[in-house]
């Protein structure tokens, strides 16, 4: 491939190129190749050189050149002259100049730096994957731990990142698709939506279907995983746990089908347990005790090969009898039979039995398979669980009972099961580098290895007092927090005496307003910062409570060096090529768009932080020797990306290199996809540290009158049920949303062809009822209904009946609803969902406050006229 | 040995100073180093560092003498005169 010529060269030459690059239009993030002819970009494509989606772009990529276009773009600084702020209130926007905006923005930044750092809250759209780097990076300079990617974790992962974390060293989990039999979807749509290696997995998906992968898909909606599935399991919103604890049962109790070597070398399984719930811990060492049938005595868990582990009985430990974990969870299962979950779940018994039983078999436990001349365990079966399964108060629960199917087997991380995405790299071959790799850490448990992704969540860290907005720092298991901006925010700061308030916001191309939850508590939050920036794309709901609005360049005319990192679930699971693509500009703006991490950067050296954005891009980074970027010396942010480029893999290899190439690649190894069987660590079937940690939160939080339940911090899960559970007079139904295949969060509405597309889909602007159910409720597809929450939140829109929603299901498509008019060609378009949604305290997990996203509704006519 | 440490973002902030030279016995390790700023700077400078006595935060990120560790026994050598330590916070967490 030629070196991309720039368009300021293009005088005397026709200018006909094609342009390796990244797409930004989901935080999947597919590697592409933008046709320019004559300074107009003309085409996007696939890039099939990489394996960050393989050639394939889904139809959000290749619309992405209407964004880019978009006449409604922001094109200058903006600053605001009406003082009111709220929702309907005209800004009253003035142009300004860029050394107007920055000089502004970096006096005031400076000055809450010299009072407290603290005070800047940082949130940023989870749209643009490399966002975080550079924000991260900026946070961590400025010093302020106050840091949220809006509704990204509240509405997506902190129950699925933080359980992939612990229990897979990853930031999510898919199943191997090159080798696995038989799937279970809980919630989940990988392989068939957005987000994670999205086109990459949507081929993989494919092709296991096609060579006979049976994918089971358990979800209240019929939609893009299960349209697709060999059989849809309709299941009452938000009863998941119930759903795989019955399996788990069926699969141990009555079957006796669980892979006993593996949980005994891989897990904590064999690991004593006392009456208090506690391990039996070595008074010498600390250790936790298994019990040596060889020695018949107790001994730490690393003075006895795994063989020699007992996984059920009862045993002695200075006098007082311990129990392995294993044998606590077989017992613990049994509560939890067929009949009691399809109570619970509303799939009849002998389905559950069935399910369990196919899981159980189709596992072939004891079974080894040779890749690549590599003998590693054969476990061809996967349970998957995402967003629309952990997106309740039972976060936790809901996503490890899933997991436990798979630990109970074997199938973690083996061959032909459920691989966490990309946990371990042994680094391009020249270098070796990027190099990660899990390790064990307390207790023998496993501390992820993720390269850049400051992914840690175990050890757990300790509960104290909190500093962070969110509180994070009391909820140690959350990632994103509600606090920012729920209703009942201050109270839980007063009670928590939080020593500070936030007073400044940087935003960066999130609109919270639509993201979170209803809009009057949002709006709240977003009024009470005395000052507020936001860069950009387009003037949002949101950009309406901003001080100063920052044009950003759009991923057309950006550069990164990782726009696939720090995340490592661009890339696809399972065997393969390693790859490590670029972003780079295809395009000048035409306006006075800047690229955001260059805005950053100016700022920190107006602010005079340089020597501390230095440090921390050596740290994000890991910058070393010849790379490391050094004191005060003023970096552009090309210059870093050159560096990172060359820290990675080797001088020869900068941003000159990958602007030609594109990409970087180099083949997976099976020690590398299949890492679990070749690195001694250990993951928890039986969370012995949450009761410990409840212990602790409840310490500081109940006395200050904020309830911890014991219930939700039990070491194993359990199906607890969600506020919507609660019977509740005329309203019946269970309102929830799923993630479009053709939008990405609030920000395609506004492109002309996704809206058309969304516009031909019969579910995309519509609310989704079961067809028998609507009947009952004498609905007419076509009509307009009121959707209505017992507090009072309603919302509007069209209904469409059809047999593709659970009966008591409510499905909207998630972040439609615009109503500002700045995105003209999204106003109006859809159904405001979050609009039904309470942010607060009560409608949080306690574990690690992911929302709960169903809430209990009625429906009714709204004018009566069907079409 | 001397080891010279250099402190940004929030430590900076917290410490109110930017170096720090420290005086250490032969063989100090990074913990040693840890503790002996956490005596300096107080409590809370050091629950910044700590997560539970004798470890780290995970948001710890240090350079030594120019490379990234994360062992608090990490014996510490000089590099030419000093040792050179360099430490900032990464604890802003977040994710979608």
């Amino acid at each position: 491939m030629e070196a991309v010529p720039p368009i300021s060269a293009l005088s005397t030459a026709r200018d006909d190129c094609w342009i390796p690059s990244a797409c930004s239009l989901c935080y999947g993030t597919c590697s592409i190749l933008a046709h320019r002819v004559d300074g107009v970009l003309v085409k996007l494509e696939g890039n099939p050189e990489s394996a960050a989606g393989k050639g394939r772009l889904c139809g959000k990529g290749v619309s992405g050149l209407m964004t880019h276009y978009d006449p409604n773009r922001v094109r200058v600084p903006l600053r605001r002259t009406n003082p009111k702020k709220g929702m309907g209130v005209d800004p009253g926007w003035k142009e300004i100049s860029w050394e107007e905006a920055l000089d502004e923005v970096a006096r005031r930044l400076k000055k809450l730096r010299g009072e407290d750092p603290r005070k800047l809250f940082i949130q940023r759209t989870t749209t643009v994957t490399s966002s975080r780097t550079p924000i991260q990076v900026f946070a961590a300079a400025f010093g302020t731990p106050n840091r949220s990617s809006a509704g990204g974790g509240l509405h997506c992962g902190n129950g699925a990142h933080l359980i992939s974390g612990i229990m897979h060293a990853s930031w999510s989990v898919v199943p191997d698709f090159q080798y696995c039999n038989y799937a279970v979807y809980f919630g989940a749509s990988k392989g068939h939506s957005a987000g994670h290696a999205s086109c990459s997995n949507m081929g993989l998906a494919a092709d296991a279907r096609a060579r006979g992968m049976k994918m089971v898909v358990v979800d209240p909606m019929c939609n893009f995983a299960a349209a697709k599935a060999t059989e849809w399991v309709p299941i009452r919103v938000g009863t998941d746990a119930a759903l795989a604890l019955a399996m788990g049962n069926v699969m141990v109790n009555e079957l006796g089908i669980y892979d006993a070597p593996y949980l005994r070398a891989k897990t904590n399984a064999p690991y004593l347990i006392g009456p208090d719930k506690l391990y039996a811990r070595d008074p010498e060492s600390g250790k936790p005790l298994v019990w040596d049938l060889g020695a018949a005595a107790p001994r730490p868990y690393d003075a006895v090969s795994s063989e020699a582990m007992a996984l059920e009985g009862e045993f002695p430990v200075n006098g007082v009898l311990c129990r392995p974990a294993f044998e606590l969870l077989k017992n613990h299962l049994k509560n939890f039979t067929p009949e009691w979950a399809e109570r619970i779940t509303t799939i009849p018994a002998a389905d559950v039995h069935r399910l369990g039983s196919e899981f159980a078999r189709e596992a072939r436990v004891g079974s080894t398979i040779v890749i690549d001349g590599v003998t590693v365990p054969y476990r061809p079966v996967a349970a998957i669980a995402f967003r629309g399964s952990q997106g309740h108060v039972n976060s936790v629960y809901n996503f490890l009972a899933v997991d436990l199917l798979n630990q109970l087997v074997g199938s973690a991380d083996m061959a032909g099961g459920c691989l966490g995405f990309n946990p371990a790299c042994h680094g391009y071959p020249e270098t070796g580098r990027p190099y990660f790799v899990p390790k064990a850490g307390p207790d023998g448990l496993m501390i992820t290895g993720i390269w850049m992704a400051h992914h840690n969540p175990y050890p757990i860290g300790e509960p104290r007092m909190p500093e962070q907005v969110g509180l994070q720092d009391l909820f140690v298991l959350c990632q994103t927090s509600p606090f920012s901006d729920s209703s009942d925010r201050e109270e839980m700061w007063d009670k928590l005496d939080l020593p500070y308030r936030p007073e400044i916001l940087l935003n960066y191309g999130t609109n919270s307003l639509m993201s979170i939850g209803n809009k009057e508590t949002v709006a709240g939050a977003l009024a009470q910062f005395k000052f507020v920036i936001s860069i950009d794309l387009f003037l949002t709901e949101s950009s309406d409570f901003a001080d100063i609005v920052l044009p950003d360049c759009d991923y057309l005319e950006s550069l990164d060096s990782r726009p696939n990192f720090p995340f490592i679930f661009n890339l696809p699971g399972g065997l393969g090529e390693w790859c490590w693509p670029i972003k780079q500009p295809a395009i000048q703006p035409d306006g006075e768009q800047r690229r955001s991490s260059d805005i950053l950067v100016e700022l920190a050296d107006r602010i005079g932080m340089r020597e501390d954005l230095n440090a921390a891009f050596n740290v994000v980074l890991k910058l070393e020797g010849p790379f490391r970027l050094e004191g005060e010396r003023k970096y552009s942010y090309e210059e870093v990306c050159d560096a990172e480029l060359k820290n990675n893999f080797g001088a020869q290899h900068g941003l000159e290199w990958f602007k030609k190439n594109g990409v970087i690649k180099w083949p997976k190894k099976p020690e590398e996809v299949y890492w679990r069987h070749f690195v001694d660590t250990r993951v928890p079937i039986y969370w012995e540290f949450l009761p410990v940690l409840r212990e602790k939160i409840a310490a500081l939080a109940e006395p200050r009158g904020i309830k911890i339940p014991q219930r939700y911090y039990e070491p194993l899960p359990d199906w607890i049920p969600c506020p919507a559970h609660v019977t509740n007079g005329a309203f019946d139904l269970y309102a929830f949303y799923y993630r479009d295949i053709i939008h990405t969060n609030s920000f395609t509405m506004e492109n002309p062809w996704l809206d058309e597309a969304a516009r031909l889909d019969p579910y995309s602007y519509t609310i989704a009822i079961n067809a028998g159910t609507g009947r009952k409720k004498g609905l007419v597809d076509g009509e307009e209904i009121w959707v209505e929450t017992d507090a009072g939140r309603r919302v509007k829109g069209k209904v469409h009946l059809t047999e593709a929603v659970h009966p008591e299901g409510v499905g909207i498509a998630a972040c439609a609803g615009h109503w500002g008019e700045g995105m003209p060609i999204a106003k109006g378009k859809g159904v405001f969902f979050n609009d039904l949604l309470e942010v607060d305290y009560d409608h949080a997990s306690p574990v690690n406050l992911n929302l709960d996203l169903c809430v209990k509704v009625k429906v009714s006519k709204a004018r009566g006229v069907g079409r | 040995m001397v080891v010279n440490v250099r402190l940004f973002g929030i430590l900076a902030i917290l410490a109110k100073e930017r170096s720090v030279a420290l005086q250490m016995g032969e063989g100090a390790t990074l913990g040693d180093v840890l503790t002996e700023l956490g005596k300096r700077f107080g409590g809370d400078f050091a629950d910044h560092i700590f997560r539970v006595e004798g470890e780290m935060h995970s948001y710890c990120g240090i350079f030594v003498n120019d490379a990234m560790v994360n062992d608090l026994n990490e014996e510490l050598r000089a590099n030419g005169p000093a040792a050179e330590v360099g430490m900032i916070l990464l604890m802003a967490s977040e994710g979608g």
